[in-house]
């Protein structure tokens, strides 16, 4: 935890700094009345109190009061500066360390996982840290300064006070790794619930509309009570051992009073320091229970921490020069690549794409076409093997000015909540008003745009909720289009659009791939027939590569799609019963 | 476990309304608490008589021994209470949370589907593991810890009055100040207008984050980062203005607070100095006040921030309740038996929550046995109708009936057993592709493996490491979307209902499972009454009856050569579809 804590406060070390300063200033005005407080019990044990001493002792803990204002308010301003400007930066930091992860990160982890870290383990950290900093600081002082107080006025009595802290902690360390054990547990039970969860609201309409609600209740059913019972345990195991913690504080109090008495009864102790150990002896346990209270969502905060710090410590994609190259004709050269780690998704493939032509990648679900473009695009590192541009191993380029050399159409859109205008300008935020019309109309959108309410700056709500996926994929176009890329990288799947839409997105994927080196992901063979070079692929490997003609004179994989999708072309639905008006 | 009485309650109201499901429990644990802070207090009251024993002229040590013994064993009684107070309010908690998870998942089974599709699941995970996590920490942390912070003051202040009632009042001062100035402040208008500000400033960075997570690959394309994306750091850096107003505006009564605690001993110091040196109090009741009368009143101010949890604790419940109290779908009164299995709308209207109409006066006949499809552009109804069809709905006017029934007085289990859905998206559960296929449903191998066949996933299946026996998912396979689609299929095929729904689009996305699944697809729509939900226009060229839909309204019924007559929109989409079937890219 402390480590964790080390590496955060690097972010901001002056103002961590200036927290502390405060914390110790404030300390001493905290700890002052019980310094004043026995100050005042020792001359009520003088023979002949003086009574005005003690006015003036209360005196000058009023003054102190007044200032303490004032310290505590610079105090508490300070610390909170801190703890927001800790959060605050590591918000900003996480957002551009993610940008910088290669896509194969956000494929290993959940983006629902991913944004929770940014939001809701920075927002534990900001609430606990700020709550508990301190205490803890409070408590660290005021027992390293009444411990050495104590040790002046009798170190016998001390000594034993002390002796409980290594023995307190002890059963600490232990609760700790009781919890840290079951702790394990707990995690895999939450997200079992968690994942079957998922899976019985995703499933939704496929168990009602098979009647079995019931089967597959029972797994959730099961995995909830699992998770409740490891729950309960990992509150009953721990609690014992953190318990024993604050016994031994008490007992140990209650020993040192013991000892005392008889150090009184063989006269080596007088009254008045055996009565200032009974007050501050207590004073000296009373901030490390508050610790302990605070122990357990200290450890709540630590795995927030832990999350936080594993994310920014995940690594970037490296790279060595910086410069675009200055043709855009693409190579792959034995590449072999994997997701995972093991099974191979492609195979030693190489190919060449000359600058300006278009290539087609055709093959069955699964055969590695998406995984080609997502490599061009550098959303991935090939592991063996290179991919390059203009001649150039994109490995050495970095990730930024792949991007820039891309435009992508695919099937999956992402709008931002946003106007339409913004949502086409983020293909080149320092494009004119004209410029982003231009690309508007060039994509087939000026039509629908000016149906819409507003126009341009029409919301398009989240996620782009407001239009039509057709229309969803004709803005995302229009963004390519604004962004001029050399390079455009297309998905061609329009199974789910209705044949007006799908002819619009043909015209504007017509306009966009002028001039351009054009990969296709191709799903109809018929809209990739013009292509310079069709690649088809099988299970990771290049099977065939060739153009239209070529490929149909082979005879192999290819032509054998064609005529499937020829014939499924026309396919009809038959009934026994004649077509006819009812 | 069931809500009869949805009436609506909410903070810390509904949060009692919860905790009330193991109320015996948590009295209990309680009451334990209760146990734990008197017994705590002994060896405080001991240590009066232990420092009233030693400053008598003739100390008794004796009884001082004795007093130090019962000490420590009401130290170890209160521990072991507060332990078994702890594990009674967590099981309570525990089983509190399990139950409204439980709760949650049936109602989710109950609600309909509708509601589903426009939440992400995601949230509604979220509603369930950490909202409801949430309430764990009021039930079994705020509820004893507020007994506790109440009772040790209470019980402490009474003993005080019980000794010297004026050194008591006194010693209350610091917290009179406290209670009436610090909420004062803090509930001003100003301060509760920066406070909701804050608030907003807070949502509006949440949701700058979660678009800059979720568009990940589009920021990367272009070239965004967090540093440039307004919607993140314009929104992270308002907040951070935010909080320095707020924080500005209560350090001060934040410092004066804290101020005043530490300091809490001085109108004791004060008073019992006037009255010591005047004879009014007696030394050991003067060092007692110094010392108790200090500390006790702190467990209290631990209650103040049991509001910021309530508050924190509330929106989880709030979104909880949302799901708890949404409507039903209807209960059938007097359900029914179908005759057949013809359908029938009359004059349907059908909008979604909050939107506009999606289906306007629709009517048309399905005789049993047919076929029909249903056409237009994206967004004219063509799902809804489908849907309706499958009950995931309920239309708001006119009736739709099967088998001259309505289908409001059939029960849904019944309705389900009579429709089959084959949907345009895929679903797998983490399962054995076996289970996959037989849905839980009263079928035997012989005719899984049948179902499988005609849906031509037999083959694949087979080369698989264990058959039919695969898990899908973690820990085993992952199907193309093709598989998939198939697996679906021969679902479908082994419901064998009366009625079908199929959406065509993404069958046949996938060159290589286009033809395999046709002939599978022709086979299992004969006999059935079967609504097709149409993509590629030839596809149903030779349906029975086609439907043309154009925004929620019907703009042509009937066969092809009819409609290619007289449906000008039909004409339209019919040349569209022809040309977009001849698109081919060229450059240059």
């Amino acid at each position: 935890m402390l480590s964790n804590l080390l590496y955060i406060f690097r972010i901001a070390p002056g103002a961590v700094r200036k927290s502390l300063f405060w914390e110790l200033l404030h300390g001493i005005f905290v700890a002052s009345p019980t310094g004043m407080l026995l100050l005042i019990i020792w001359e009520l044990f003088e023979p002949e109190p003086d009574q005005r001493k003690i006015w003036w002792i209360a005196g000058i803990m009023g003054g102190m009061l007044l200032l303490q204002f004032y310290i505590a308010s610079k105090t508490l301003l300070a610390s909170n500066q801190m703890t927001f400007q800790l959060s605050n930066t590591l918000r900003l930091k996480l957002g551009n360390h993610l940008q910088r992860l290669s896509m194969g990160y956000f494929k290993k982890r959940d983006p629902g996982d991913l944004a929770s870290v940014v939001l809701q383990d920075v927002a534990n950290f900001e609430t606990i840290f700020g709550h508990t900093v301190g205490n803890i600081a409070g408590a660290v002082f005021a027992t390293l300064t009444l411990s050495v107080f104590l040790f002046a006025v009798d170190w016998r009595l001390a000594l034993l006070l002390i002796a409980a802290l290594p023995l307190g902690y002890l059963f600490v360390k232990i609760a700790n790794w009781v919890i840290t054990k079951q702790g394990a547990k707990l995690v895999l039970a939450r997200n079992a619930t968690g994942a079957r969860f998922l899976e019985y609201v995703q499933g939704i309409r496929f168990i009602k509309s098979y009647g079995m609600t019931g089967a597959h209740f029972k797994s959730l059913e099961r995995a909830m009570r699992d998770f409740k019972k490891a729950s309960i345990r990992t509150e009953a195991l721990p609690g014992p051992f953190v318990l024993l913690a604050a016994i031994i504080f008490e007992l140990f109090f209650l020993g040192m009073v013991g000892l005392g008495v008889g150090y009184f009864e063989t006269g080596t102790l007088s009254i008045p320091v055996l009565i200032a150990f009974l007050i501050m002896g207590y004073r000296l346990y009373e901030p490390l229970k508050v610790v302990l209270v605070d122990y357990v969502t200290l450890r709540y905060m630590n795995i927030s921490l832990t999350r936080i710090i594993d994310l920014l410590k995940a690594e970037e994609q490296e790279w060595e020069e910086d410069c675009p190259p200055e043709h855009f004709d693409i190579a792959f050269d034995h590449v072999n690549f994997s997701y995972t780690g093991d099974e191979n998704v492609l195979k030693g493939i190489s190919f060449y794409i000359p600058e300006k032509s278009m290539v087609a990648l055709v093959g069955p679900s699964g055969s590695g076409k998406t995984t080609i473009a997502n490599l061009i695009a550098r959303f991935w590192d090939a592991q063996q093997g290179s991919v390059m541009i203009g001649g150039i191993d994109i490995q050495l380029l970095a990730p930024h000015t792949v991007y820039q050399m891309i435009s992508e159409v695919f099937q999956e859109v992402y709008l931002f909540d946003d106007t339409v205008y913004n949502n086409i300008l983020i293909g080149n935020p320092k494009a004119s008003k004209e410029q982003v019309w231009q690309a508007a109309k060039a994509a087939q959108c000026q039509e629908f745009i000016r149906s819409l309410p507003q126009g341009m700056e029409t919301r398009v709500g989240e996620g782009g909720s407001r239009l039509s996926g057709g229309q969803k994929q004709r803005v995302s176009i229009a963004r390519a289009m604004l962004k001029d890329a050399p390079i455009v990288l297309l998905d061609e799947a329009t199974a789910s659009l209705d044949p007006e839409n799908e002819v619009y997105i043909q015209r504007a994927i017509q306009q966009l791939v002028k001039d351009k080196t054009v990969v296709v992901i191709a799903h109809k063979l018929q809209t990739i027939k013009n292509a310079n070079q069709i690649i088809v692929l099988d299970q990771g490997r290049i099977k065939e590569t060739g153009d239209h003609t070529y490929l149909m004179e082979v005879g192999g994989l290819y032509t054998q799609l064609w005529n499937q999708q020829q014939k499924a072309q026309s396919w009809k639905i038959k009934t026994m019963m004649p077509a006819n008006e009812i | 476990m069931k809500n009869n009485t949805p009436k609506k309650k909410s903070g810390v109201g509904r949060l009692l309304e919860l905790a009330g499901q193991k109320r015996w429990l948590l009295a209990g644990s309680g009451f334990l608490a209760v146990l734990h802070v008197l017994l705590g207090m002994i060896p405080y009251a001991l240590m009066y008589w232990i420092i009233q024993s030693l400053l008598m002229p003739q100390p008794e040590l004796a009884l001082v021994h004795q007093y130090l013994f019962w000490a420590a064993v009401s130290v170890l009684i209160s521990y072991v209470l507060l332990f078994a107070s702890g594990m009674a309010s967590h099981i309570a908690a525990f089983n509190i949370l399990y139950t409204l998870r439980m709760q949650m998942a049936e109602k989710v089974g109950k609600l309909p589907l509708g509601y589903l599709n426009n939440r992400n699941s995601g949230e509604l995970k979220k509603i369930l593991s950490d909202d409801i996590e949430r309430i764990e920490n009021f039930i079994a942390h705020g509820i004893p810890d507020f007994i506790k912070g109440l009772t040790l003051p209470v019980f402490v202040l009474l003993y005080l009055f019980f000794i010297d009632w004026r050194m008591a009042l006194i010693s209350c001062l610091p917290l009179a100040i406290i209670a009436i100035w610090v909420p004062l402040v803090f509930s001003s208008p100003k301060n509760k207008k920066v406070m909701g500000e804050y608030h907003r400033a807070l949502e509006a960075m949440n949701a700058g984050i979660v678009e800059f997570v979720r568009a990940m690959p589009v920021m990367k394309i272009f070239g965004q980062s967090a540093d440039s994306f307004d919607k993140y750091s314009g929104t992270v850096k308002r907040f951070d203005r935010m909080v320095l107003t707020w924080m500005k505006r209560t350090a001060t009564p934040w410092a004066v607070f804290m101020s005043f605690i530490s300091n809490a001993m001085l109108p004791v110091l004060l008073l019992g100095t006037y009255l010591y040196f005047s004879n009014g109090v007696s030394l050991p009741v003067f060092l007692l006040f110094l010392i108790l009368g200090v500390g006790y009143i702190k467990p209290l101010f631990a209650l103040s921030n049991l509001g910021s949890q309530v508050s924190m604790i509330n929106h989880g419940v709030q979104r909880l309740d949302e799901v708890l109290f949404n409507q039903d779908q209807e209960i059938v009164l007097n359900a029914k038996e179908v005759k057949n299995h013809s359908i029938e709308f009359e004059e349907v209207s059908f909008h979604y929550e909050n939107q506009f109409k999606a289906l306007e006066h629709v009517s048309f006949q399905i005789p049993q046995g047919t076929v029909t499809a249903l056409v237009g552009p994206s967004g004219s109804g063509k799902s809804t109708i489908g849907q309706l069809i499958a009950g995931f709905w309920a239309c708001q006017k006119g009736r739709i009936l099967m088998g001259g029934v309505d289908l409001k007085n059939i029960p849904p289990e019944d309705l389900m057993k009579k429709v089959s859905f084959v949907f345009q998206d895929n679903f797998l559960f983490q399962e054995t592709i076996y289970e996959n296929i037989r849905m839980g449903m009263d079928k035997g191998e012989a005719e899984v493996i049948a179902a499988a066949q005609a849906a031509q996933c037999h083959g694949f299946i087979g080369s698989l490491p264990k058959g039919y026996q695969t898990r899908i998912g973690e820990g085993g396979v992952h199907l193309s979307g093709g598989e998939q689609q198939r697996i679906q299929l021969a679902r479908a095929i082994l419901k064998n209902a009366p009625v079908l729904v199929l959406d065509e689009a993404t069958a046949f996305s996938d060159p290589d499972n286009e033809s395999k699944i046709l002939d599978a697809f022709n086979q299992l729509i004969q006999n059935k009454t079967v609504i097709v939900i149409a993509h590629r226009l030839s596809t149903i060229k030779e349906a029975n009856q086609i439907i043309v839909l154009e925004e929620g309204q019907i703009s042509g019924k009937g066969s092809h050569e009819s409609l290619i007559k007289h449906c000008g929109l039909y004409q339209k989409m019919w040349e569209a579809h022809q040309r977009a079937n001849e698109f081919e890219i060229i450059l240059q």
